[in-house]
């Protein structure tokens, strides 16, 4: 009965392709089956999607911003270390990238951005970027790009404990444990985390230093699987985390303010195998968000505070009609509720529909094409999509393209701030298109894409003729830009060297004013370089930002760049590691946000025990 | 070469400087940036800092940033007002939570008050003793207060805890007067001070949202009064108003209700005449006309207002994230003189 509905759901183009497609069959293993990945991995033809690499540098740093800032396309402005970190792609800001956490959108219903130092650095097996539109599939704010943090649970033999012990300048701590154990029947991943920092560096050149700038925080996972027999699986996805931190002065203003965030994520998650084709995914999620803010961390019985609930159902089917058609359609609904000091309670319904398809037409090409249609009371929502093409010329060359409509509901904020708040607002709406090349050789691959997007409708807080800060739907952009990466590995006398390099160039202009836009760079880009010689890995990493405007001001442009060494050895029978890592070891006196520096020079320790 | 070049450089500067001293000269300016116009730009809120424009009474000369090149450093986030008493300049801060107190006419600092303070506002001067209003923490209303600054020591030596949201304030001889438009939330009162003994004498129920006050010349205190418009978020309108307070008694003389959709946000006096601003426009009225007039004598948007020496003075704060204007009219014909591009969020402007 739910089958045949499904089908008839995606009714078009599902039974074109079906006839043809019948011959190859081929049969999924509900064991490997990770919905979130496979989201990105199989729906995502003619997209760049870049799994951001497991090395040890990567490894041993418990931070988000740090490790995608190093390693990825993404620019990010920072109110100073540890402070509200927000990404964005492609010249588009903070709430036009999206934060998927294991397949949930978790952008603040507040703000509709992710602050990477609000959430968990620790808890995740696979970071993905995906760069370009992704709303068909990733919801609201999957304009620019989206980052894909993912658990994975597998059904295999194995036992491990994990402890990672850092320590660092500024009196910086952190300290992991992380305990797996999993079998063919059910799989178990607990970690705890704590981080905890001073953090009260010098201000480079200036005669102050970052005295309200100390933070801690904890998270704790728990991920379960368990196999109920071979056609169904049931998954748990935990992730708790809290953070207390103080918020930095400016060069120009002393502060005493203080940020506290609580967040929990909750997802359960049933696969069922239908049969050999088939999979039908059940996912029930709940996930509350507060934050509190103090302007006296002296006097905290005085505060401001926000919370959201969301409930979120979604029946999501999978069908590898053959080893060239892979259909997805998903159903959802989502309520949230959102309250605090600054508006009254609120709360809204959003109906979800996606169709999803991909088609390896002949060997070398293939195509995916997504539609989603969500209904909600409030506004009414476009009917977004997106196609992508990919053609693999020969082994060395691929050429993709990719064009799509993607938008982003205005936030609780936006519509109900008090005051302020604007309850006519409409979605921010996007379109983009974006080719693609790839060129792979044996010890080198070089990828390069040229993307465009026109949004509209963009929603601005500006002083209305009260003189209020109210949200209007503005503005209009316009990003053209370039994304530039090459991945080189060569073995060299028994040393493997990498080197992984990423450029972005994009002019973005409001088309309004005809001025390009505020905090965005025109040039971004980073190199890693990572020597490993036996046990000893040897790398660095470097970080380009361009000069940015912000508003009447310009922040300078900066390199600032990472050293670090790892030694691997053997005990217990394991492999451990140790680390030592300089940052900013030229010493530059740099920042990302207005007046707000980061750190000079300074020096971490890193320790990964397995047992 | 380079060497050469900066000895010479050197002699040639203490040539000048010689000349400079060595001149006696009674009509010379007191500085710098006498004979002109200050505006005071706010800046930016994150991590921005305020700045000063100078501009001479003959338009001839602008210079942005005076206090920044004088000094070598910024003046700190948002830039709140300056008070003057005698020829010192007080820079209110409010953000940076301090008071900088520099020359007026040549802007060089002499020192700063950074202690005591809390999110200050306004500045008025008071037998020998600076008042500075202060809105405390945002999120507390009973933490407000005025600061009292020793102005031989400059250290804050008193508080003068208020109710909430003190904003601008005034001297009237020995009484100082504090309009409470609430700060973070919103007030309806004036509170009357003693500035010999730091008493509060008085709270004075006026309209909603009081802000700026003036002394008319029969000695009386003018405070004209926002009202709330009406909103998404304030769904009735409450009328603004102009208040007149006697001073001999404390007591209300009058009240006039502003129109719908009239909320004042400047008020300034000069010759006799009062001059009234919305977000949209001028109105002209003399002190003791009993009707407030209907139409804009300049249709304008309006940040900030000054009238001195037959001028009227009209910030535009545009979008708050580029450089905002002066613009300058002649008060006879309310006819435009000439437009200044000035710095960020240009709020207050200000006559040396």
């Amino acid at each position: 009965m739910i089958k045949k509905r499904f089908l008839f759901t995606g009714l078009c183009m599902f039974f074109v392709l079906y006839s043809n497609a019948q011959k190859d069959s081929m049969s999924i293993k509900l064991d490997e089956f990770s919905l979130s990945i496979t989201k990105v991995k199989d729906f995502s033809k003619g997209y760049y999607v870049n799994s951001i690499a497991d090395s040890l540098a990567v490894r041993n740093i418990k931070s988000l911003t740090e490790i995608l800032k190093f390693n990825s396309f993404i620019y990010f402005r920072e109110n100073g270390l540890g402070m509200v970190s927000s990404p964005s792609f492609r010249g588009t800001n903070a709430s036009q990238t999206a934060v998927i956490w294991n397949g949930i959108n978790i952008n603040s219903q507040l703000n509709g951005q992710v602050d990477f130092n609000g959430i968990s650095a620790n808890s995740y097996d696979n970071i993905k970027v995906r760069s370009g539109g992704g709303s068909v599939l990733f919801g609201s704010g999957a304009i620019g790009g989206t980052i894909h943090l993912n658990n994975k649970i597998d059904f295999i033999e194995e036992e491990s404990n994990q402890l990672l012990a850092n320590y660092g300048s500024f009196n910086t701590s952190h300290l992991s444990y992380q305990f797996k154990k999993s079998n063919t029947k059910s799989s178990l991943n607990i970690s705890l985390g704590f981080n905890n920092s001073d953090n009260n560096f010098d201000y480079l050149d200036a005669n102050l230093y970052n005295e309200n700038g100390s933070f801690y925080n904890v998270n704790f996972d728990m991920n379960y699987g368990f196999k109920i027999n071979n056609n169904n699986n049931l998954k748990f996805f935990s992730s708790t985390f809290f953070a207390d931190r103080n918020l930095s002065r400016t060069l120009n203003a002393p502060s005493n303010d203080a940020y506290k965030d609580f967040n929990s994520k909750n997802l359960l998650e049933w696969n069922h195998k239908i049969n050999s084709k088939e999979i039908l995914t059940s996912r029930v999620a709940f996930l509350f968000d507060e934050f509190t803010f103090f302007d006296d961390n002296t006097n905290r019985n005085n505060f401001s505070s926000g919370r959201t609930r969301r409930n979120i159902m979604q029946v999501d089917y999978n069908n590898s009609i053959s080893r060239k058609i892979k259909f997805n359609t998903i159903l959802g609904v989502e309520n949230i509720n959102a309250s605090g000091t600054s508006f009254e309670d609120n709360s809204r319904t959003i109906f979800t529909g996606v169709v999803s398809l991909n088609h390896q037409l002949t060997k070398r090409l293939s195509y995916g094409v997504q539609v989603r249609q969500e209904l909600q009371q409030e506004f009414n929502s476009p009917l977004l999509y997106s196609l992508g093409i990919e053609n693999e010329f020969n082994k060395n060359y691929t050429l993709s393209f990719n064009t799509s409509k993607n938008y982003r509901v205005p936030t609780f904020n936006d519509l109900y701030w008090n005051p302020g708040g604007n309850i006519n607002l409409k979605p921010e709406s996007s379109y983009q298109f974006e080719i693609g090349n790839i060129l792979s050789f044996k010890n080198i691959r070089l990828q390069l894409n040229t993307f465009y997007i026109k949004s509209e409708d963009l929603i601005q807080w500006i002083p209305n003729n009260l003189g209020v800060w109210s949200p209007q739907n503005v503005n209009k952009t316009r990003n053209i830009g370039i994304e530039f990466n090459t991945k080189f590995s060569a073995i060299i006398n028994n040393s493997l060297l990498d080197v992984i390099l990423n450029y972005t160039h994009v002019d973005a202009v409001n088309l309004e004013t005809n001025q390009q836009l505020i905090a965005v760079p025109r040039n971004t880009g980073n190199m890693l370089i990572n020597f490993q010689y036996n046990k000893i890995e040897l790398y660095s990493e470097t970080l380009y930002n361009d000069s940015t405007t912000f508003l009447i001001d310009e922040i300078p442009s900066f390199f600032v760049t990472n050293l670090g060494f790892n030694y691997k050895t053997f005990f217990l029978k394991n492999q451990q590691n140790f680390g030592f890592r300089i940052n900013n070891i030229f010493n530059t006196n740099y920042q990302n946000t207005l007046n707000r520096p980061m750190p000079g020079i300074n020096f971490l320790i890193t320790t990964n025990i397995n047992f | 070469m380079n060497i050469k070049k900066r000895v010479i450089a050197s002699i040639f500067s203490i040539t000048l400087l010689a000349s400079c001293s060595s001149s006696e000269d009674p009509i010379l300016p007191k500085g710098d940036y006498d004979n002109g116009i200050l505006v005071t730009n706010e800046g930016a809120f994150s991590g921005g800092t305020g700045t000063i424009n100078y501009i001479s009474d003959d338009f001839s000369t602008t210079e942005t940033k005076v206090y920044d090149k004088v000094n070598g450093e910024s003046i700190g986030t948002v830039l709140q007002s300056i008070g003057f008493n005698d020829d010192d300049a007080y820079l209110v801060v409010n953000v940076a939570n301090k008071v900088i107190i520099a020359d007026r006419y040549t802007m060089k600092k002499s020192t700063e008050i950074t202690s005591d303070l809390n999110n200050p506002r306004y500045i008025a001067f008071a037998n020998n003793k600076a008042f500075v209003t202060n809105w405390g923490s945002g999120f507390d209303a009973t933490d407000d207060y005025i600061a009292v600054i020793n102005l031989t020591s400059n250290i804050v030596e008193a508080k003068i805890s208020v109710i909430e949201g003190p904003e601008q304030i005034i001297a009237n001889g020995n009484t100082i007067y504090v309009s409470h438009k609430g700060g973070f939330g919103s007030g309806s009162s004036v509170t009357a001070i003693n500035a010999s003994d730091n008493s509060v004498i008085k709270n004075i129920s006026v309209g909603s949202i009081p802000d700026e006050m003036v002394l008319d010349s029969s000695g009386n205190l003018l405070v004209s009064c926002e009202g709330k418009a009406q909103t998404q978020w304030n769904p009735t309108e409450e009328l603004g108003s102009l208040v007149k307070i006697n001073t001999a008694t404390n007591d209300i003389a009058s009240t006039m209700p502003f129109a719908s959709g009239f909320h004042p946000n400047n008020l300034v006096l000069s010759d006799g005449n009062l001059f009234i601003s919305t977000a949209t426009g001028v109105f002209k009225m003399s002190e003791n006309a009993s009707t407030i007039p209907s139409t804009a004598i300049i249709t304008t948007t309006v940040g900030g207002l000054s009238v001195n020496d037959n001028k009227i003075y009209v910030t535009d704060v545009k979008d708050f994230q580029s450089e905002g204007t002066l613009t300058i009219f002649d008060a006879n014909t309310n006819a435009e003189l000439k437009e200044f591009t000035v710095g960020l969020i240009p709020r207050k402007i200000y006559f040396n």
